[in-house]
């Protein structure tokens, strides 16, 4: 199609079509600049395990800050062209990170792990790092630096205070005097940008206390006014700015498009236009360079759950694993059995996150629960198959297991991480699952510090609370089909050996050691079969060896019974521990790892010839 | 920037400060609300004034358990202190009204309560009835509370509170559950929650938003606003907090962060003490 022709086209779309928005701002853009679809170059800059998008772009395009998860959290400088690492402060937790206007600093959150706290660090780019601490206070548990004004004297900053509270913030680069701007539910921005004058910050905010979806906001630094920037029922997120243009990513016209908004003087100027049709799956926005590049990227691995037939008498597979949630392909994880087997539950880690519950049989989503939840760490799946029991972070930021109402997805606390002691080390509670009858839950209190582990159990209907086991170690649990065990790994210092033990979960508490690790094992519980044997796999100590490494024994609670050695045949099945074993034994279930998906980008040219102003 | 020269904001509080569009903040606006606020003009019988029921030497509420109205009328709810409505999002205890704008002009009108018309308000005092809630709201909006021994402490001064003081707030934050709803600088999550405080023999006697839910009120200045929830049922603090220990008045649309506490007695002072530290004098 010709250009005049085209151009005939997009005049009629925006002539005739003026409440259809998105389409006329596609038109508008094609409009302004015929081009500018054709000549906007989107590639990958960097990929491999090293990737993280935790740090942000230094104005000239070439360094990206990084956290080496390699190198122990260290705080890292990737140069995108010469593709060489190297490290700005070494051993320990960095976090988020962001380069000045000028190159030649870097801020970033540090992990503080004797007060369980971050901090912001400053450590120069040339020269000598000289990493120093800019800002801490025992308040303030967790602190993001993400942008830097252009004269170099603030750092926008997200925070969280002891009481959840999420914040919008200023740090003076040169005292580390904190001005809180604005205060928001539990939960903060993805990332904030200044403007290129410096007068203004964009930031992405939930929509409401109950919403997952965002919207984009821009407040000025001095406190005077904010503009709701873009408010609609889509998914905005802040990416930054560029030639008087507040950019923003949004899935407005079906999938995550890059789009720019005139912003001046305090106010939209226009209707924004869609500068990138579908910009892909990202998680931030790094930053922009000078010369208008917009950097952003993701990390993780694509992830399915699979089931698979398996005869326990011999070990082996009895027919090739499936695909069973063909839904959300890709990010899929954390399967769970129903009681009766014929459903499975798995966590999809999506924004926002899906908890879907599948007809095995038939592979019909029969529903999908949406956790009104920060993030999910691991589902497991109720008896009746309705709802979930979860690990994660609630809206109010708080850590814990809760149940999910199965029609809203409201996260209903059963237990949630405290400070009884006020040691700024709260005790966690973690590693959830049901009880046989769906009445009670068991999960894993850790002390803050880390002097034990307690099993408790929690009875639905009472509320009534009461512990099972202490110990120094205590790892995940597996419950037996009939609901009368529980298999736990457990150890009584960090240099004994570790148990395998059964502990009676009807009546009487009484506990009975299956096994015990010898010099240079570990062991790991996958569960039970239907005749009351735990299969415990008994591995030599090397992280990262597949499911079928080592033996699989199969020790039964019942003491007058044997233990016997299993003799898996998986064909080769590369598949993420642990096993998830339906309640008639029939079935495995797993986390098929797929491809590395982590990959940072960078989009060019894509900005219309004239901008916002 | 207006903002900025008409108020200033107390240690503790944002800095953004949010007001409407169409309602800028200024010095001369909060005057005029102050005098509005103040003028007994706005009720029917020239009785009552906003301040009658919203004492500032009170935080702004009036020691009552229930709003009394013009010719001694008894109302539902109890008077909730105007301390830093300018961050709210939900206004009056069953939030029906989203703006401060909007809320300002309700009890003039309520029967129970100034029983005016907006006409004869306006003819009144000679302003028109848009006039009178901008001001209003503009008044009540400066009505700020901060730098409290709280904010002291948190904003680096670790000597502001007490020992007793600080093992209080440990138990806000964790045992005693408080944050879940009592969050923020304002100490509010301006949402609505069901407490069970209206749930009596076996039915609400008042239904609030319509499930027996009310919206969390502030905390700041909370030693000068007895007495307390929406009805004024609990006279003390302290009755407050055995109130919570004990889990609320179950009913079946009870939030489910109620749930007993199990606070000794030493532990329910210090919570109290801390609540103290929140208020100014």
């Amino acid at each position: 199609m010709g250009d005049s022709q085209s151009r005939k086209l997009f005049e009629r779309v925006v002539k005739e079509y003026p409440d259809q928005k998105d389409a006329v701002a596609a038109a508008r853009l094609r409009l302004e600049d015929p081009n500018a679809a054709k000549t906007a170059l989107q590639r990958q800059v960097w990929t491999g395990p090293k990737v993280d998008v935790y740090g942000s772009i230094s104005p000239d395009g070439r360094l990206l800050s990084f956290v080496d998860w390699a190198n122990h959290g260290a705080l890292a400088i990737h140069d995108l062209t010469s593709g060489e690492n190297r490290t700005v402060e070494p051993g320990g937790e960095a976090e988020y990170s962001t380069i000045s206007k000028d190159g030649k600093l870097v801020a970033y959150s540090w992990f503080k792990r004797d007060v369980w706290r971050y901090e912001v660090r400053l450590a120069n780019l040339t020269g000598d790092a000289k990493p120093r601490r800019l800002f801490d206070n025992p308040e303030v548990s967790d602190i993001e630096p993400y942008d830097w004004t252009p004269d170099g004297k603030w750092i926008a900053v997200g925070i969280k205070r002891a009481d959840r509270t999420a914040q919008i913030g200023l740090l003076s680069a040169e005292n580390g005097t904190l001005k809180v701007l604005k205060s928001a539910d539990w939960r903060g921005s993805t990332r904030m940008f200044f403007s290129p004058d410096g007068q203004y910050l964009a930031y992405d905010m939930a929509a409401g206390d109950g919403e997952a979806q965002r919207d984009v906001y821009v407040i000025a630094v001095d406190g005077s006014r904010e503009t709701a920037a873009v408010v609609d029922p889509n998914q905005d997120i802040v990416m930054g700015w560029a030639r008087g243009l507040l950019l923003f990513a949004s899935d407005r016209s079906g999938s995550m498009g890059l789009w720019g908004l005139p912003f001046h003087d305090a106010k939209v100027q226009g209707p924004a236009q869609l500068l990138k049709a579908d910009l892909g799956t990202f998680e931030s926005s790094l930053g922009i360079s000078n010369s208008g590049a917009l950097f952003f990227g993701r990390t993780g691995v694509a992830r399915n759950v699979q089931i698979a037939g398996i005869d326990w008498s011999t070990g082996r597979l009895t027919g090739p694993p499936a695909d069973v949630i063909r839904k959300f392909v890709g990010s899929n994880s954390s399967p769970s059995w129903s009681r009766d087997g014929r459903y499975l539950g798995c966590r999809s880690l999506r924004d926002p996150i899906v908890l879907p519950v599948v007809n095995v049989e038939t592979g019909k989503i029969e529903r999908e629960i949406r956790p009104r939840m920060s993030f999910v760490a691991a589902a497991h799946l109720s008896p009746d198959a309705r709802t979930f029991v979860v690990d994660g972070t609630d809206w109010k930021g708080r850590l814990g297991v809760f149940l999910l109402a199965p029609d809203t997805g409201d996260a209903i606390p059963v237990a949630v991480s405290d400070d009884p002691n006020g040691s700024g080390k709260p005790d966690q509670v973690t590693n959830s699952d049901w009880s046989a009858d769906g009445k009670k839950i068991y999960y894993l209190k850790i002390s803050g510090n880390g002097a034990w582990r307690a099993f408790m159990e929690k009875d639905l209907a009472s509320g009534a609370e009461r512990e099972l086991l202490r110990n120094w170690r205590l790892g995940s649990m597996r419950v037996s089909p009939d609901g009368k065990w529980i298999a736990m790994v457990n150890a009584d210092s960090a240099d004994s050996p570790k148990a395998v033990v059964a502990i009676s979960a009807t009546g009487v508490q009484r506990i009975k050691e299956l096994y015990r690790t010898k010099a240079g094992e570990d062991v790991r519980i996958d569960g039970w079969t239907p005749d009351g044997e735990a299969l415990v796999g008994i591995l030599p100590v090397s992280p990262g060896k597949p499911a079928g490494s080592g033996e699989l024994w199969a020790m039964p609670a019942d003491e007058s019974r044997t233990a016997r050695k299993i003799e898996p045949d998986f064909g080769g099945l590369q598949a993420v521990p642990p096993l998830i074993i339906s309640p008639d034994g029939q079935y495995i279930a797993f986390v098929k790892n797929g491809p590395s998906i982590s990959e940072v980008s960078v989009l060019e040219n894509f900005l219309p010839k004239s901008g916002g102003k | 920037m207006l903002l900025l020269a008409a108020i200033a904001i107390p240690l503790g509080l944002d800095l953004y400060l949010p007001v409407p569009e169409e309602n800028p903040l200024t010095a001369e606006k909060i005057e005029l609300g102050r005098r509005l606020f103040f003028d007994r003009r706005l009720s029917r019988d020239g009785s009552l004034a906003c301040a009658s029921c919203h004492d500032p030497e009170r935080a702004y509420s009036d020691g009552r358990s229930v709003a009394v109205g013009v010719s001694g009328r008894i109302g539902r709810r109890n008077s909730p202190a105007l301390i830093n409505r300018g961050y709210g999002r939900l206004f009056f205890w069953d939030g029906r009204a989203a703006s401060l704008e909007e809320q300002v002009l309700l009890p003039i009108q309520d029967s129970d309560e100034m029983n005016l018309s907006l006409a004869e308000a306006s003819a009144r005092v000679g302003l028109a009835p848009g006039e009178i809630s901008h001001a209003l709201a503009t008044f009540v909006r400066s009505i700020l509370s901060g730098n409290s021994r709280f904010d002291q402490f948190v904003n680096g001064d670790r000597n502001a509170l007490s020992a007793e003081e600080q093992a209080g707030l440990q138990l806000f934050r964790g045992k005693a559950n408080c944050t879940a709803c009592h969050v923020g600088p304002n100490f509010t999550d301006e949402r609505l929650h069901n407490t069970g405080i209206a749930w009596r023999d076996g039915r609400f006697a008042d239904s609030g938003a319509g499930h027996g839910d009310f919206k969390t009120p502030t905390l700041r200045e909370i030693a000068r606003t007895a007495p307390y929830m929406h009805d004024g049922s609990l006279a003390t603090l302290n009755a407050v907090v055995e109130y919570y220990n004990r889990g609320g008045n179950g009913n079946p649309q009870l939030d489910p962060e109620l749930h007993p506490l199990h606070l000794s007695e030493g532990e329910k002072r210090n919570l109290i003490q801390f609540l103290r530290s929140l208020s100014t004098r």
